[in-house]
Formats: C-alpha cells, structure tokens, sequence
C-alpha cells in the first residue's frame, strides 16, 4: 500500500495544515518524530550547518531546544519551545519560536501533531497555528525557516532516488 | 509574472472557507448560477452571494449577467499561481518526510526490540 501524498492547505486565514502517510505504526511514527537521536536522522541541516543541541521532551509541560551552528555562527539559529498537550502515540502539541543568534525572532507558532491508524500504516497531519496571517503567509513563502531556505534545494538532490 | 502579494492574499482568503471551496469544486464542472451554486451548500441566495463576491475579488470567478440570471464561471490562473507560490514551503516538508520515510523503513528492518 502506498501511504498518502503530502497535502498542505490552508484551511483558516492562519493555519497550514499538512497531512502525510508512512509506512509504519504510530508509535513508530510518533518516536521518529521525537526523540532526539531520530530527530537528527531526519531534520537534515542545510549544508555548512550542524544540529548542535536537539533536547526534546515530549511530556506536559516538557521542553524543546534546538540549536544550530555554522561556520560563522553558533549558534546560528535556536529553536525553543513547551508541550502544551500530550496523548502518547495521538495527539501532541508544542509551542515553536525560531530566533536568530541577535534576538530576531524568525518565527512563533503553534503546531499540532495527530496520528491515526490508516490501514497497516500512519497518517499524520500537522497544523500549524501562527499569530498572524501576515506571519502564516510569510511561512508559507520562505519554506518555513528563512536561514535555512537555500538548503532544500540540495537536500531534494540528495534525496533523489539514484 | 510575479504576482503581487495582495493578490495571493485575497486568494488564501476566499479558500479560507468550505463553503467557497465547495463553490469552486462545483465551478470547476463548468458554469452555475447562483442559485445552483446555494442549493448544495443549503445557503440563502444572499449568503451565497456575498461569498461569490469573495471569490471575485480573488480573481477565482467571473460573473456574467444573461437576463435575470447572474451565471458564474471559474478563472483558475490565480490558483496555480497560489500553487507556485507555495512550492518551496512543499519542497522543503517533503524533504523533511522523505528522510523520515527512510528513517522509518530502516526501523522496521532492524530486529524488534524484545519485550
């Protein structure tokens, strides 16, 4: 069975849904998404930068921190945040506030994260709740992380089947 | 042609709503009046209206007058713009699931954890 395509849409002025199948249990999902050591395998840096620090708990009231250092900077980027909602394998939902290393903060949002059985495999949607529509429009058009929009590109090319 | 940004927000405004998404999946089959375009939604004829309008001012639908009826036809182009818009912020999620698909297959293939 091949699981569902990723779809995004936007279905109020200031959330993106995402939805996407795997291959895999829930619990497997749900592990791959957050537990640190598995987190590196997928949160790929962009070229030039390294996942330095990727502390996640996801209990209520847990924390989230990650950091990101490059030639030039460490870090060059934090990422922080709380879980605000935990149902095991379900449901979860953290705050995510993106600052570059002056205090800028890039981005402040709200993502949720569901699971559901879906055959033999996993679906998982994600919404994501931003403060304005200006910022969900300006996450929408950056691919998320403005410091780190130039990487996908190469990341797509790696990733190609070959 | 690069588009203006008030025009992709009135785009991701008028899709804000299911009753204008559902108006457009009807549009999509070809040319309604308004009242076709109500009966679905079990909408009054001024609540569709003012929806049709939405969708206008996004550039989405173009209305015609013949006779009494006002007929409404879809314009596509400011979706696929919409489309293109977003095509980093999608290039950039299935990236991310991609290695997570990897990831995840390779879980699978190892030994289950006893117990």
């Amino acid at each position: 069975m091949t699981p569902k395509s990723l779809q995004i849409s936007t279905p109020t002025d200031t959330t993106i849904v995402l939805t996407r199948g795997f291959r895999a249990p829930r619990r497997l999902v749900w592990e791959a998404m957050f537990t640190p050591d598995k987190m590196r395998r997928w949160m790929v840096p962009p070229p030039g930068w390294t996942l330095a620090d990727c502390d996640v708990s996801p209990c209520l009231a847990g924390g989230l921190r990650l950091t990101w250092r490059s030639a030039d900077a460490d870090p060059a980027m934090t990422m922080f945040g709380v879980f605000t909602e935990v149902a095991a394998h379900e449901a979860i939902v953290h705050t995510e506030t993106m600052v570059l290393p002056g205090g800028q903060v890039v981005s402040s949002l709200v993502e949720r994260h569901e699971f559901a059985d879906d055959g033999g495999a996993t679906l998982m949607r994600i919404t994501q709740t931003y403060e304005s529509r200006a910022a969900r429009d300006g996450a929408l058009e950056s691919g998320m992380d403005q410091g780190m929009e130039a990487c996908y590109c190469h990341l797509d090319a790696l990733l190609a089947p070959g | 042609m690069v588009s203006d940004a008030a025009e992709l927000d009135a785009v991701f405004h008028a899709l804000a709503h299911p009753a204008r998404r559902a108006m457009l999946r009807q549009l999509a089959e070809g040319e309604r009046n308004l009242t076709e375009l109500a009966a679905p939604l079990s909408m009054t004829f001024p609540a569709a209206s003012k929806h049709v309008r939405v969708l206008e001012a996004a550039s989405l639908v173009r209305r015609r007058v013949a006779g009494r009826q006002h007929l409404c036809s879809l314009h596509a182009p400011p979706l696929r713009e919409a489309s293109r818009w977003t095509a980093q912020f999608r290039r950039h999620w299935e990236a991310r699931f991609r290695a997570l698909d990897a990831l995840l297959d390779e879980l699978q293939g190892d030994p289950p954890p006893e117990g």
